[in-house]
């Protein structure tokens, strides 16, 4: 999956794909057009995007690796 | 059987005979002209990992193949066929709309990152020097915010955080013309060029999740 238009010079390849990785986790989790009948994934109070994001960063990062 | 929802649409297209999550089936219910691509669940669980997040991205990709579709939010799961429809009639007005207003463009991310660590404000040793450094940190977040300003001009609707993150100054999403794509991604550069301290990435085309649904203010 390399979905990076554009990188700055400045900024590490992997970097950029760890970026773009969480851009995608993000708008999966956050966006679309919620359907009336969503189910909840989340825990009882807890923020759904914020508990889900924490635990993907450390899947995410293992899933680039080389 | 509960059916996962995967997008709506006004116009079928042969994506919809593709397939979704675990080779499951895809088909569309119709109501009112307007179509819901779905898949049986049959009890499949629905878990938020990075894999079944990449691979239901990647049908929302396939059933985009030259066609407008309002993705749904991952795991948008509703009872029946009859829920289906019952949805679409209810809100029919409200995701023509949304068609319309997704219909032809793609959305562009941007992450715009600290070039040095001005977010490590937490070395500072007192109250003071720590407030001083946080609102340098937001007056400068908010510069590089109307920096960033050009490329909402050639957007068709965009949306932006300032400082969403400590080490993030701004982050944003960009609904952009499929053919202003180009123009845009060499506008991003060339605003990326004139920035001294921060870096830019930019993210898609992905499809348009971020302005699926209407937000106010």
């Amino acid at each position: 999956m390399t979905r990076t238009a554009y990188a700055s010079s400045q900024v590490e390849l992997r970097h950029a794909r760890r970026v773009t990785l969480l851009d995608l986790l993000d708008r999966l989790l956050a966006g679309g057009v919620v359907v009336r009948g969503h189910i909840t994934l989340a825990a009882a109070d807890v923020d759904l995007v914020e508990i889900d994001l924490a635990l993907l960063v450390a899947a995410a990062q293992k899933v680039m690796e080389p | 059987m509960s059916l996962l929802v995967y997008g709506i649409t006004d116009r079928l297209h042969p994506g919809c005979s593709n397939h979704g999550l675990g080779e499951t089936r895809l088909r569309a219910i119709s109501e009112d002209g307007l179509f819901a691509i779905v898949a049986e669940r049959d009890g499949m669980a629905i878990e938020p990992t990075v894999e079944a997040l990449c691979e239901y991205e990647q049908a929302i990709e396939r059933l985009m193949a030259g066609e407008v579709l309002l993705p749904a939010r991952f795991a948008s799961v509703l009872a029946n066929e009859d829920s289906v429809r019952s949805m679409l009639r209810g809100r029919a007005a409200e995701l023509r709309g949304a068609l319309d207003r997704i219909r032809g463009a793609v959305e562009f991310g941007i992450t715009a990152g600290w070039r040095t660590e001005m977010s490590t404000v937490a070395t500072v040793d007192s109250g003071r020097a720590y407030l001083l450094a946080q609102l340098a940190r937001h007056r400068r977040a908010s510069e590089i915010a109307e920096l960033l300003e050009p490329l909402a001009s050639i957007a068709r609707s965009s949306r932006h955080r300032v400082l969403p993150r400590p080490g993030l100054p701004v982050t944003g999403a960009y609904l952009v013309d499929e053919r202003d794509a180009e123009e845009f991604i060499e506008l991003v550069a060339h605003v990326d060029e004139e920035l001294t301290d921060a870096d830019l990435v930019c993210t898609g085309p992905w499809p348009p999740f971020s302005f699926a649904e209407e937000v106010s203010g």
